[in-house]
């Protein structure tokens, strides 16, 4: 378990919902993909946070304040973050769903094309 | 090493199923089952959690997305007339898997170029008891110093924060404060922005 593994990890969840999100026309599997992606970068951030020492912390000949010292959990708060905003985009996707599906009964996002020129 | 080999075989075997139910959540035509293969993925997401000692993440990372985020999509499947094949393609599908393939080479092309900062590269001795959790707080002229309390244990892994939820908590109240309340400002707009789309309108 090193830092370049666990990067190919996230990078390949990434990737795999982005695929997602471009190949399928289901809005529901669009919100899927998308918390495929948050997944990823939340790996990537907690990753750095393990593997790699905050710039504070480097600096052989000061003291080290608390601050620094709480600069190196930098990505676990970045995480934490993440999955909030996460939570609120799909209790807002989910509200979306319920106005598609009141307007024309279908889930597709070809059927809502009425901006396209 | 034993403990290590553990953790090793442990990461491999997690990122393979992660891996494979990623794909089986963006190929399955069946979307109820991808929604059960995205909650599968986001249990084994907890488990590197918690191998990489973010022990808080890996709770959080359960209660809200395996407890809270698949509900809503399993709600939201219930929009859906056919589930069984509910979940086509669009037209650009190669377009796309060649777009996506082609972004993960240039990450991993990327993430193997730079050359990141190591753990082992800390030297400063207060730093490293501070991380290992052996430290006490001074304050002196206004400023808040950590010294070393006592003689670093052997074998201690380097990036292993003991009790990280204290210090997690800390930073929200310190150093992301700002973001903090930001959050609390979005969650309670995304609340009352979901209300104001689904609330019916009255007939007049």
């Amino acid at each position: 378990m090193t830092l370049d593994s666990l990067l190919i990890l996230s990078a390949a969840v990434f990737c795999i919902g982005l695929y997602g999100i471009l190949s399928k026309t289901n809005i529901v599997s669009t919100i899927m993909s998308i918390e495929l992606m948050f997944n990823g970068i939340i790996i990537a951030a907690v990753s750095f946070s393990r593997f790699t020492p905050s710039a504070l912390l480097m600096n052989n000949s000061s003291d080290v304040s608390s601050f620094a010292l709480n600069t190196a959990l930098s990505g676990h708060v970045f995480g934490v973050f993440i999955i909030s905003i996460a939570a609120a985009e799909s209790a807002l996707a989910l509200a979306l769903v319920f106005v598609m599906f009141n307007k024309k009964s279908s889930v597709d996002i070809v059927d809502f094309n009425e901006l396209k020129g | 090493m034993s403990g290590n080999f553990f953790i090793d075989i442990t990461f491999w075997v997690v990122s393979f199923l992660i891996i494979l139910g990623s794909v089986y959540v963006v190929t399955a035509r069946n979307i109820f089952r991808g929604a059960i293969g995205l909650s599968f993925v986001f249990i084994c997401v907890a488990i590197i959690f918690f191998l990489l000692n973010a022990e808080f993440l890996g709770v959080v990372q359960i209660l809200v997305y395996v407890g809270a985020v698949s509900v809503l999509i399993a709600f939201a499947v219930m929009f859906i007339k056919d589930v069984v094949d509910g979940s086509k393609y669009s037209k650009y599908r190669l377009l796309s898997a060649f777009l996506c393939s082609f972004l993960f080479f240039v990450l991993i092309f990327i993430s193997q170029v730079t050359e990141w900062n190591s753990m082992d590269s800390i030297e400063n001795e207060d730093a490293l008891a501070g991380l290992e959790g052996f430290y006490f707080e001074e304050s002196e002229s206004g400023s808040i110093l950590i010294k070393k309390a006592e003689v670093l244990s052997d074998g201690v892994n380097k990036g292993v924060f003991i009790n990280s939820t204290l210090s997690i908590g800390s930073s929200l109240i310190s150093n992301f404060l700002i973001p903090l309340q930001v959050i609390g400002f979005i969650l309670i707009s995304a609340l009352i922005g979901s209300l104001t789309i689904i609330r019916q309108r009255r007939k007049q």
